[in-house]
């Protein structure tokens, strides 16, 4: 799988969002364009009309939150292939088999690190090539 | 059924601990229980939801506010401060609430109330630097039958 070239991260701290990014460009993504958004609202609004390889999104937010930004994701056939990473400090089990059933392929636990981005990335890929190879056979 | 009080100060340790050695490099050592803070202390508060209800609030003294600031984004900037502590405090309430429920059950918290007077039901806890400065951390935490 080609490495993200376009990323939206979506978190109403605009520090966390600062954070995330810098964690991006420290994992080898640097020369993707980032864009971010405060909420889920504004985060589909860009889904919608911008390019988006990976989203990495916050879960507790103003507005709409990552559960539901999931949920919207999900039922939506122009937008279930985005691929989306979890990142929040309220999760646990219960939540985590939640946001995987609609589509998360990771949930990482805050504050996240520039290794759990890149551990997520390589998962990603690991998920693409497998898809691919079930393709293949199919 | 909610753990003991002993269960869930340990938890709020570990809560308090992973996360300002993670997001704010900073060791910090648990001690007894206090009053409340100082009147000049940055607070913030967040209500647990789901499947206990309460609050935590962290009150944390402007200097190791700006500290971590100046280290995580270099900048001190009033604003910037502000969506620190925020985000501080809703990373030991989401990793503490998701420490103390069980596995199965959902868990959900509100969002940072800054400068929300902190309940009278908490029950305040100081927390050391290597340097000698502290800062407070406020929680309550009950189900909806108590």
């Amino acid at each position: 799988m080609p490495a993200p070239q376009h990323i939206l991260i979506v978190d109403d701290s605009a520090t966390a969002r600062m954070f995330i990014e810098r964690c991006l460009a420290v994992a080898g993504l640097g020369s993707a364009t980032v864009a971010t958004a405060a909420n889920g609202v504004e985060a589909l609004a860009h889904l919608r009309s911008q390019p988006c390889d990976l989203m990495i999104s916050d879960l507790i937010m103003p507005d709409m939150g990552g559960m539901d930004l999931m949920r919207r994701i999900a039922a939506s056939p122009r937008l279930n292939q985005v691929r989306v990473i979890i990142v929040s400090s309220a999760s646990n089990p219960a939540v985590e088999q939640e946001l995987r059933s609609l589509g998360a392929l990771d949930v990482l636990q805050k504050p996240v690190s520039p290794a759990a981005i890149r551990a997520a990335l390589e998962n990603l890929d690991d998920d693409q090539d497998h898809d691919d190879a079930e393709d293949s056979w199919g | 059924m909610i753990p003991d009080h002993t269960t869930i100060a340990a938890h709020q340790n570990r809560a308090v601990a992973e996360t300002m050695e993670t997001m704010a490099f900073l060791e910090v050592s648990p001690g007894p229980d206090v009053d409340g803070p100082p009147p000049d202390s940055l607070l913030c508060t967040i209500a647990f939801i789901a499947p206990y209800q309460g609050q935590l609030t962290l009150a944390l003294p402007p200097d190791i506010a700006r500290q971590i600031a100046l280290a995580l984004v270099d900048s001190d900037d009033q604003d910037v401060v502000r969506d620190i502590v925020n985000e501080i405090t809703n990373t030991i309430a989401g990793r503490l609430l998701g420490l103390v429920a069980p596995p199965g059950e959902q868990i959900n918290v509100g969002l940072p109330q800054p400068d929300t007077p902190a309940d009278d039901t908490i029950t305040w806890t100081a927390y050391r630097l290597d340097d000698g400065r502290s800062f407070r951390v406020g929680m309550h935490m009950v189900t909806e039958t108590q």
